[in-house]
């Protein structure tokens, strides 16, 4: 199983929002990382077949999906960044509507609407209207159709935005059990949604992919590339506008523990860390932000 | 068809849907009423006082004075009718025809009951060049006894004059009048009102069904919603016919309930019988369309909805083709309401005609109404072929619906 994604570009009058991407998605979670802007949506929505490319061709195993049509859509879940619903549907009413939608039997979306209802703690709110419902059910709601079909291809555009911690703990947990033999991509900015899940990552900047990996793999770039020291308040404001600081930890007596991304240490008292795939993302979005800080 | 139920039920369930729907089917029911109710009659009480009812009072008393039943207008009846008209003029009225100073008790009893006929007569004598109708004092005996030969002669000159070269359509013309049937009846009470109501209800439904239509795909695509149905396995061409036929169903059963509805509360109030009044006698003698007010009613009825249906599929286009529901909205009435405007300021009667027939929406306003073409002389020519207004109507809608609800599909999974 694998969805090919060559030399995929989307071009709009003045902007190319995506430029030229090639990736091979296998099984397994896939993190598609960027800053807001990057060509993430865009990118989604091609694999989605909602957008046409302006070059290039994504293909299931082999298969231009233009060609596969309805047969692609079948093993396909989606859910994009703005997830719409009717408001005068229930969630069993939506799901009901979604799984007709996707072609399932009566019966077997009966018993699919349960399990999912159940494993994602809606059956208690099963027939209350959409609308009413917190953020975080009705982003809840919105996997719940995803996975409906039991899709071999799943795109989650931002799924956790809305979710308070516990929820997003949730999340990853059910995407992590759901992962097995199929294609998972989930597309964020926040790191920390696919750092722990995600087996390997798509970095994006500016319509085109930066940076394509295991997520080992990639943190190890970073690897001689994160520090740690301790500075003090006065020195923080400059460090600030000089250094590309991935955290900060206020102490007592006025200190702060910073932890920063340099190609060298900036004192003699500064010591490697662990890198994160946070701290790659720092370093490839904060150049296109700030320039070359080093 | 497990989706199209729930595309049906998510449609009803909307809360906007519902309410229009609900006040179509009252104001319709309303409607129905307010011709009765503008019905008058006079009459001299015990005390020799005049005393006016209307509505369903008036309708009663109109009955029982001047019965219950249709009258057939032979030239007997023309003669006698005529004869009392000219006697009410002799007293009440002027050299020049018009009536002043007449109790209004005296007018529901003398003129209003042979009001239609004596006009209708006037009508077919009117001056060939001119037009010019000739007062009811300067008609005989002998003209009444002669109106029916007078219709087809009349007919004949009107149609020189209004479709001087186009002989198909004045052979077209004779040709239907041959079968309207003679002498014509008339039935105490019914009055042109019922037809103005049943053309305002047709309106008034078609305007709620683009309020209804306008936002279906448009609203998916505002919330965003439409993103995850086409990617669903029947989110594509299904999805849209689903949708569509859903769409147009609902519309034409909600047409079809109201119409009804109107109609059998209209009929029942003016009595059954009045359907079988020719139509001749309501608006012209020289109507050619062989019809009684029943025919006309229901050949109205069904131009309406395929009308509507022409008219729904393509708001469904203009929904198909606009992000957001204002746009989508703003569109559809504008194209909704622009054949009535362009009809009431064309100087051209041929541009005006094309304009009818050629919107989806042409013959669903108030002045341009597909009623008032059924008593008009109006034909679209192409050359030498020609085409009575109405049926061109009836014929372009037919040929529009799926147009437009192909258009619509296609439009719908190429969106991007």
């Amino acid at each position: 199983m694998e969805l090919t994604i060559d030399h995929l570009s989307k071009e709009y009058k003045d902007k190319r929002a995506v430029d030229d991407v090639s990736l091979a998605l296998t099984s397994g979670i896939w993190g598609l990382l960027g800053a807001n802007g990057a060509g993430k949506t865009t990118l989604i929505r091609m694999i989605a077949g909602i957008l046409a490319p302006s070059a290039g061709q994504i293909r299931y195993d082999g298969v231009d999906i233009a060609h596969l049509g309805a047969a692609y859509r079948d093993l396909f879940g989606y859910l994009p960044q703005e997830f719409g619903f009717y408001p005068e549907f229930t969630v069993i009413d939506y799901l009901n509507y979604m799984a007709a939608l996707k072609g399932l039997p009566v019966k077997t979306s009966k018993r699919k609407i349960d399990e999912l209802l159940e494993s994602l703690a809606l059956t208690d709110v099963r027939k209350k209207r959409i609308v009413k419902l917190s953020g975080g059910m009705k982003r809840r709601g919105g996997v719940a159709q995803a996975l409906l079909n039991e899709p071999k291809v799943l795109i989650l555009d931002e799924p956790t935005s809305g979710l308070d911690p516990a929820e997003r703990v949730r999340f990853r947990n059910l995407i992590a059990q759901f992962a097995q033999d199929r294609i998972v991509l989930i597309s964020t900015h926040i790191v920390s949604d696919v750092e722990y899940i995600a087996a390997q990552n798509a970095l994006m900047r500016g319509g085109q992919l930066v940076a394509v990996g295991q997520t080992q793999q990639l943190v190890q770039q970073m690897a001689g590339k994160v520090w740690q020291c301790v500075i003090s308040d006065e020195e923080l404001s400059r460090w600030k506008q000089t250094q590309r600081i991935a955290n900060l930890q206020h102490e007592k007596d006025h200190q702060v523990v910073v932890r920063y991304l340099a190609q060298q240490p900036i004192n003699d008292h500064s010591e490697a860390v662990q890198p994160r795939l946070e701290d790659l993302y720092l370093w490839l979005f904060d150049e296109e932000r700030g320039g070359d800080l080093q | 068809m497990t989706l199209w139920f729930l595309e049906v039920k998510r449609l009803l369930k909307t809360r906007f849907i519902s309410v229009i729907m609900l006040g179509i089917l009252c104001l319709s029911a309303w409607m129905a009423y307010l011709p009765v109710s503008y019905v008058q009659y006079a009459y001299q009480d015990a005390q020799g006082q005049s005393v006016i009812v209307t509505g369903r009072e008036a309708l009663q008393k109109i009955k029982e004075t001047r019965g219950d039943q249709l009258i057939t207008v032979t030239p007997e009846f023309l003669a006698n009718a005529l004869l009392q008209y000219q006697e009410a003029l002799a007293q009440f009225g002027n050299d020049e025809g018009i009536l002043f100073d007449m109790p209004d008790y005296e007018y529901s009893r003398l003129i209003a009951p042979i009001r239609n006929v004596v006009n209708r007569m006037r009508e077919v004598y009117s001056d060939s060049k001119s037009g010019l109708a000739p007062n009811a004092t300067a008609l005989s005996v002998e003209d009444a006894q002669n109106f029916y030969v007078q219709c087809r002669l009349h007919l004949q000159e009107l149609m020189m004059m209004e479709q001087e070269n186009h002989p198909n359509a004045r052979q077209t013309a004779l040709r239907l009048y041959q079968q309207v049937e003679m002498p014509f009846l008339i039935y105490p009470g019914v009055t042109t009102n019922s037809v103005d109501y049943e053309t305002l209800v047709i309106f008034l439904v078609a305007f709620g069904a683009v309020l209804i239509a306008a936002t279906t795909f448009s609203a998916d695509y505002q919330s965003g919603a439409d993103d995850i149905q086409r990617c669903c396995q029947k989110g594509r061409y299904t999805l849209a016919f689903v949708r569509l036929s859903a769409v147009m169903i609902i519309l034409a059963l909600l047409f079809i309930i109201s119409l009804a509805m109107h109609l059998i509360i209209s009929n029942s109030l003016f009595g059954w019988e009045g359907t079988k009044m020719s139509l001749q006698i309501l608006y012209s003698a020289v109507t050619f369309l062989p019809l009684n007010l029943g025919g006309e009613q229901l050949l109205t009825a069904l131009a309406g909805l395929l009308s509507l249906l022409a008219v729904v599929a393509s708001t469904l286009w203009i929904s198909s083709q606009c992000k957001s529901n204002v746009s989508a909205l703003a569109v559809a009435l504008t194209v909704f309401l622009a054949p009535m405007i362009i009809y009431i300021m064309s100087n051209s009667v041929a541009f005006a005609n094309w304009a009818q027939c050629l919107f989806p929406a042409g013959s669903l306003g108030l002045q341009n109404a597909f009623a008032y073409t059924l008593w008009g002389f109006q034909f679209l020519h192409l050359g030498n072929f020609s085409v009575f207004v109405p049926f061109a109507i009836i014929g372009i809608a037919i040929v529009e619906i799926p147009l437009f609800i192909g258009l619509t599909a296609h439009s719908y999974v190429k969106r991007q």
